[in-house]
């Protein structure tokens, strides 16, 4: 048994290395994925990458700093308030349509194409120039106020290319790292509005006035949703490149399949004999008394049992008349009168399922008061066992 | 050619070209690419391995005996005629029941050498069972394919009855020996033949005394008697219907026909000790299996009845008793082994009674069912009483049915399946004591 068990582990080792290698792989970028996200742009987050500090001078200046994760909260917008949106490439399309028609004053963190379609018109992704080091704080070098206030900040992420009417600031090369579009402005990143870079360069100055500008402001954290326009087909998902190594890979699952499923040798058929519980007529007729309620008929085979036992007991012969059966008990049985074995032995049919349980039970303490004494009361003769 | 068996490794390099393609060449060519080097390999390793069909398979016993439970071995012996090593698996494959175990054995035979393979059986069920095809896969060097063939090498496993009620025989024998005057001990009554004289000694029974004898003798002689000997016993095993029901309960639960081949074997075994001839017949509609006039009866009747099955058909006892009345001639002890469940039994056995009786000493045995009376003990809620109503109904028609055959002049043994063999035994010892057989 342990053998067949070891050899079985010493076959598993393989597949059991392959998929403990995965399952490492999946917690690792889990728990790293998670940290890195963790508290990232949160209001209520204390942590360097959180925005505790940010909301507090925003509530410190009289505005209605409302955190929000639920696409909801995107409904109550109207044009005295301002949004947030943290993570603009969750939005779903249903939610961009939504905040175009609000009105409300927009900020965007790093979006992405789908976002700035619907909300930024003029602004589309730029790719960054390169030879600019990323931690160089640009002047502003536009016309917004909120950035000619602030001057030189920490832009360090993503960066735009703006069409006018759209007007875009803090130039690198021909890009941009924030732009503004009507009511919409695009922030190339995250960091200005961190806990850890706020008291650096602008920062503070330029996300109090693009954040503080109304008396209200919505603090969106986008849930990760699916999108409701329809189901991405599985094709898509794959990165482009990869789509060839996944046709290859569905060959290695036919090959396993190949290699798991073909066996040695065909299975062995065998004739069995017919085995059936010899008492199973003996249940069926207990179910048929039960279902029929034959409680008459169940108490006359345990009364009839009693009594052959009983008489054997006391040396009766099986073929005693009732009377004389029932005075050898009752003087056998101490504590049983006559007429209460009379009434045991030969009584009606109990009335329900109840007493007949108690007649079976009565009979069994009848047949143990006789067989406890019944040794030295000589009722007729020696008695004979069983 | 059959279709080749691939290996795990063929799998991994599967999955290890994906990631090549993947990275190097995402293009159908990659994809066509890594296939046929593959299949390459695949085919180079083929050829590279040894051919199983090369392999000379034979048995190294047709017919291995063993019994029930105890494991048996069973040997394969694989020659390789080829000029190439055959390095991979075998499986010698056996019905379910047998159990085989190692199911497949590594196999590593170089080229004109031979090796033996061995499988232990543990059958788990009575009777000849054949063994299936012999299965060998033979790998390539590279081990990313191997070849693979069955082949039909026969070999079958006897596998007798259990025979449990061993146990009891040494402690029947001691009590044969008694009845033999083997011992000192001499009861009178303890047989009917006349055996011997000798000189009286306390505690001989007096009516033994010889007085002619004495009468010439200095000293009081006594006759002393032994058992009957050379009387003919012939044991017969209703294998119809009611053989094949389960009695007892759960893991323990065996088919009456195997309870009454442990008694009946038991039975056998005794009674041959006891100097007297024993037959088998196991008969439903028609006879199965039967041993007659047997030198060493026991080994035959333990391989005759192995393959016995109950058949799912009613009893012909008409037949049953033809048979047995043209089988035995002399006067015999017919011991029936049977359900001894229904009226059935009577009706069935009513008719033919008195012919039987005429002749024979007619003993019936039956395999009573624990289940029923454990179920006639039932107490405590109403499903329980109803059970124990139609437990003791059925006990109650089994006690008639025995009632009315013991009314008639027949022995009749009713026990459960593990008290029936030494209850049978018993009443033998008291049958040639008494000396009725």
């Amino acid at each position: 048994m342990r053998a067949a068990l070891a050899t079985r582990l010493r076959r598993a080792r393989a597949p059991l290395a392959v998929a403990a290698l995965v399952l490492a792989a999946a917690v690792v970028l889990t728990v790293l994925g998670t940290r890195a996200d963790r508290g990232l742009l949160d209001p209520d987050s204390a942590d360097p990458a959180g925005s505790a500090a940010l909301a507090a001078l925003l509530r410190g200046q009289g505005v209605t700093v409302t955190p929000a994760d639920r696409p909801e909260a995107l409904g109550t917008l109207d044009a005295a308030s301002t949004v947030l949106v943290t993570v603009p490439d969750r939005l779903r399309r249903a939610d961009l349509a939504t905040l175009a028609r609000s009105g409300a004053r927009v900020v965007l963190v790093a979006p992405g194409p789908a976002a700035l379609e619907a909300l930024a018109p003029g602004v589309r992704p730029g790719e960054a120039p390169p030879g600019l080091l990323d931690t160089e704080t640009p002047p502003p070098a536009c016309g917004i106020p909120a950035a000619l206030a602030a001057g030189p900040v920490d832009l360090d992420g993503a960066v735009y290319t703006t069409t006018p009417p759209a007007v875009g600031c803090y130039p690198r090369g021909t890009t941009t790292g924030l732009a503004v579009s009507g009511r919409t402005t695009v922030v190339g990143a995250a960091t200005p509005f961190t806990n850890e870079a706020l008291d650096r360069a602008g920062n503070a100055a330029l996300t109090l006035q693009l954040l503080g500008a109304t008396p209200r402001l919505l603090w969106y954290v986008p849930p990760v949703l699916p999108d409701a326009g329809g189901t991405t087909p599985l094709v898509r998902l794959v990165p482009p490149g990869w789509l060839w190594g996944a046709v290859t890979l569905l060959l290695a699952g036919v090959v396993t399949a190949w290699w798991r499923g073909r066996r040695l040798g065909p299975p062995v058929a065998e004739r069995l004999p017919v085995r059936v519980p010899a008492a199973e007529t003996t249940r069926g007729r207990a179910g048929l008394y039960r279902r029929l309620g034959a409680r008459g008929r169940a108490a006359d085979v345990l009364r009839d049992d009693a009594r052959r036992r009983l008489a054997a007991r006391l040396g009766l012969g099986p073929g005693g008349s009732g009377d004389a059966l029932v005075a050898a008990v009752a003087g056998a049985a101490p504590g049983y009168d006559p007429a209460a074995v009379a009434d045991l032995l030969h009584g009606a049919a109990p009335v329900d399922d109840a007493a007949l349980v108690a007649l079976a039970d009565a009979l069994d303490a009848l047949r143990a008061a006789v067989g406890t004494t019944s040794g030295r009361v000589p009722a007729g003769g020696e008695g004979d066992p069983g | 050619m059959r279709a080749p068996a691939v290996g795990g490794r063929l799998a991994l390099l599967t999955v290890a070209s994906a990631v090549l393609v993947g990275l190097l060449a995402p293009s159908a060519v990659g994809v066509l690419g890594v296939v046929a080097v593959l299949l390459v390999g695949v085919g180079v390793d083929l050829a590279r391995a040894g051919s199983p069909r090369a392999l000379q398979i034979t048995r190294a016993e047709d017919v291995v005996q063993g019994r029930l439970g105890e494991p048996v071995e069973v040997g394969l012996r694989v020659v390789n005629g080829s000029a190439r090593r055959v390095r991979g698996v075998l499986r010698d494959a056996w019905p379910p029941s047998c159990a085989a175990t190692p199911e497949t054995s590594a196999l590593d035979v170089p080229a004109g050498e031979g090796r033996r393979v061995t499988t232990t059986l543990v059958p788990s069920r009575r009777g000849e069972q054949a063994a299936d095809r012999v299965t060998v896969r033979s790998w390539g060097p590279w081990g990313l394919a191997a070849r693979q063939c069955s082949v039909d090498v026969g070999g079958r496993v006897r596998v007798l009855p259990a025979f449990a009620s061993r146990r009891h025989l040494p402690s029947r024998l001691a009590r044969l020996r008694e009845l033999d005057g083997r011992r000192a001990v001499q009861v009178r009554g303890a047989g009917t033949e006349f055996d011997s004289l000798r000189e009286y000694v306390d505690g001989d029974d007096v009516r033994s005394i010889d007085w002619r004898a004495s009468a010439r003798s200095t000293a009081t002689v006594v006759r002393t008697w032994r058992p009957e000997r050379d009387r003919h016993v012939l044991i017969v095993l209703d294998t119809g219907r009611t053989a094949a029901g389960l009695v007892g309960s759960g893991a323990e639960a065996v088919p009456r026909l195997d309870a009454a081949l442990d008694a009946a074997l038991l039975l056998a075994a005794l009674a041959t000790r006891g100097g007297d001839r024993v037959d088998l017949l196991a008969h439903d509609r028609v006879p199965r299996a039967s041993v007659f006039g047997a030198r060493d009866p026991l080994p035959a009747m333990t391989t005759a009845v192995s393959g016995v099955e109950a058949a799912l058909v009613e009893t012909d006892m008409r037949a049953l008793t033809a048979t047995v009345l043209r089988r035995a001639s002399r006067r015999s002890l017919v011991v029936l082994l049977t359900g001894l469940d229904e009226a059935v039994l009577a009706e069935g056995l009513d008719p033919v009674l008195g012919p039987l009786l005429h002749r024979h000493t007619l003993l019936v045995a039956g395999v009573a069912d624990p289940e029923v009376a454990a179920m006639a003990a039932g107490r405590g809620d109403a499903a329980a009483v109803y059970d124990a109503a139609a437990a003791g109904v059925a006990l109650a028609e089994r006690r008639e049915v025995a009632a009315r055959l013991a009314r008639r002049g027949v022995e009749v043994v009713d026990a459960g399946p593990d008290e029936l063999a030494p209850a049978l035994a018993d009443r033998y010892l008291a049958l040639k004591a008494r000396g009725r057989l």
